[in-house]
């Protein structure tokens, strides 16, 4: 495992893009916390005041990080099928074969590696959770909430699967990067918005494959809530916390995005068995 | 002790409509040097992608060292394969260091440095493979397959894209590991190339295997001897006149002719002379094999 895992890494070691599409990753994160941690919203002392640091508090900061984190998913989706569609581009895949490789771990090397890139995301973004909730907040019970940590991993899995299968499927890197980008950013959501307008909530399309895992680290529920509530109008207010009722708890949606996985994972080989390297 | 390097029994590869291989059985010994010809389309590049895992046979069978298909033989096989495949982003020692992994390869600094020299790349070590010529490409790719001191080196068209003295080299690194009594098995569509380094040969057309034995037997018995003289037509007829000659080729300027291997040229021009005729051009065929292959796939 590790032997495999070596040679991936000796294929990113010296890839400038890697690095700085990582750096990027890096540097956006706690840029954009703290950004949202100075916005406040409303007079201080009204109900309608809330301040963004709020959220980066623990131990609702575990949600916090974790949604922020979310939103460049795509980026390292992106990552991912560079580094696929590299191997194809350049034959390598077929020369790793032919000096010694079987098909199988040429694959499982992939998917090491992209495990090894979600669990590094993962302990990227504990440190920013640590390092926030403390400046925002005293401990107190900071290790509450702490298994959003383990949700973002399942979610960057959840996208690293979804850009493999893409990547496996189109092999041009251009191409792949394209439509796997579009389906996220385009697709998805014109679909989930005209299904969720027709029939008035988001009771179904919160089972979609995309939108299963990117709600996995969802808009902090508190947020949410304190927001619905601070409705001065009654009758807004109630509607508004049936649309929060209808919200699948986190548990659940955590089992729909692993069965995603599993089949990303499942057509993915299905697929690569059935074709030549 | 194995003998037998590799066996090949009944091996198809279909493609939608095309069949690129159909039935083929071969068997290389230790220490040959195995050539694999046939024109362009032949499916040359079919099985050695089969034999080297690439690609999945339609039917058939192969095994390497008597153990079967498995990828840990490949550990032991040194390939070249098409086109030279390594990340344009990476030096020479960087890609290297790839394969050493792949091969878990001892003393992966050392071998890496030595193959490089061995390719003439020692100087641009440090330069990324996207800057490299096509000749250079190549090169490396030769490296990489040495890399692992193999005792089987699989070669698909070796000397592509290599300027003549890089051809020269090539084929002088070639016989040199001939024989330190490894096996190679060659695919090439340059005849010359095959006749100056093989022992054993098999031919190809449209995935058929049309021939194969040592490059002796397929040669023949036969020598090809190109002669020319003033009076083309009057040669012509001396020619006719004698059983044991025979046309290979005629053009305007000369004609190749296939006679025994007890006749020589000596006695060629005593004949000719005796019959009037002066011979203006004399010289045995050195492409033999050429002229029987042409012969072979018509």
């Amino acid at each position: 495992m590790l032997h495999l895992l070596g040679i991936e890494y000796s294929k990113v070691k010296n890839y400038t893009t890697f690095w700085v599409m990582l750096i990027i990753y890096a540097t956006l994160i706690p840029l954009i916390i703290w950004g949202i941690s100075a916005f406040h919203f409303g007079q201080e002392g009204t109900p309608m005041y809330w301040e963004g640091s709020s959220v980066f508090k623990f131990p609702v900061v575990w949600n916090g990080v974790t949604w922020v984190a979310s939103w460049f998913n795509l980026l390292l989706g992106i990552l991912i099928v560079l580094i696929i569609c590299n191997d194809f581009n350049y034959r390598t895949f077929k020369q790793n074969v032919i000096d010694g490789l079987s098909k199988q771990q040429v694959i499982a090397s992939k998917f090491l590696f992209l495990i090894a890139l979600a669990m590094a995301a993962t302990l990227y973004t504990f440190l920013l959770g640590t390092v926030f909730g403390f400046i925002f907040s005293d401990v107190g019970n900071m290790l509450n909430d702490i298994y959003y940590v383990g949700i973002y991993f399942i979610q960057t899995i959840g996208y690293f699967t979804l850009a493999f299968l893409f990547s496996i499927l189109l092999r041009k890197t251009a191409l792949s990067i394209i439509i796997f980008t579009l389906a996220i950013i385009v697709v998805n959501p014109l679909i989930s918005m005209t299904i969720s307008l027709t029939i008035g909530d988001n009771s179904i399309v919160q089972f979609f494959p995309i939108n299963s895992i990117s709600e996995l680290t969802p808009f902090p529920l508190q947020w949410l809530t304190d927001m619905v509530q601070s409705n001065p109008d009654p009758a807004a207010r109630s509607k508004g916390m049936e649309q929060v009722n209808l919200i699948i708890s986190q548990p659940i949606r955590t089992v729909v995005a692993t069965m995603y996985i599993a089949i990303f994972v499942f057509l993915s080989n299905l697929i690569l068995k059935k074709r030549d390297l | 002790m194995i003998t037998t390097i590799l066996e090949i029994n009944k091996l198809s590869k279909k493609y939608k409509d095309v069949l690129a291989l159909n039935n083929l059985s071969l068997k290389v010994e230790k220490g040959t040097v195995f050539g694999l010809l046939g024109p362009n389309g032949s499916g040359k590049t079919t099985t050695l992608g089969i034999l080297l895992g690439v690609l999945r046979q339609s039917a058939g069978s192969y095994s390497w060292f008597g153990n079967g298909d498995t990828a840990e033989n490949r550990l032991r096989i040194g390939a070249l394969l098409e086109t030279p495949n390594f990340y344009p982003y990476l030096t020479a020692i960087q890609n290297l260091k790839i394969i050493a992994k792949i091969k878990k390869t001892d003393n992966p600094i050392d071998r890496i440095e030595s193959v490089l020299k061995v390719v003439n790349l020692y100087n641009r070590r440090k330069s990324n493979f996207k800057t490299y010529s096509l000749g250079m490409k190549q090169r490396l790719a030769i490296a990489g397959a040495l890399l692992n001191d193999p005792e089987v080196l699989v070669l698909d068209e070796p000397t592509n894209g290599l300027d003549p003295q890089g051809i020269a080299e090539i084929r002088e690194l070639i016989i040199k590991i001939s024989k330190e009594g490894k096996t190679i098995i060659i695919a090439s569509h340059i005849l010359d190339e095959i006749e100056k380094v093989c022992t054993h040969v098999a031919i190809l057309k449209f995935g058929d295997l049309i021939r194969q034995g040592t490059i002796e037997e397929i040669i023949g018995g036969d020598n090809f001897v190109i002669i020319a003289a003033n009076d083309m037509a009057l040669i012509k007829t001396v020619i006719d006149e004698n059983s044991q000659m025979e046309i290979s080729k005629s053009t305007d300027t000369e004609i190749t002719i296939k006679v025994s291997k007890e006749m020589t040229t000596e006695m060629l021009n005593q004949y000719f002379f005796d019959k009037g005729v002066v011979l203006s051009k004399l010289k045995s065929h050195s492409e033999r094999l050429e002229t029987q292959f042409l012969e072979i796939i018509k």
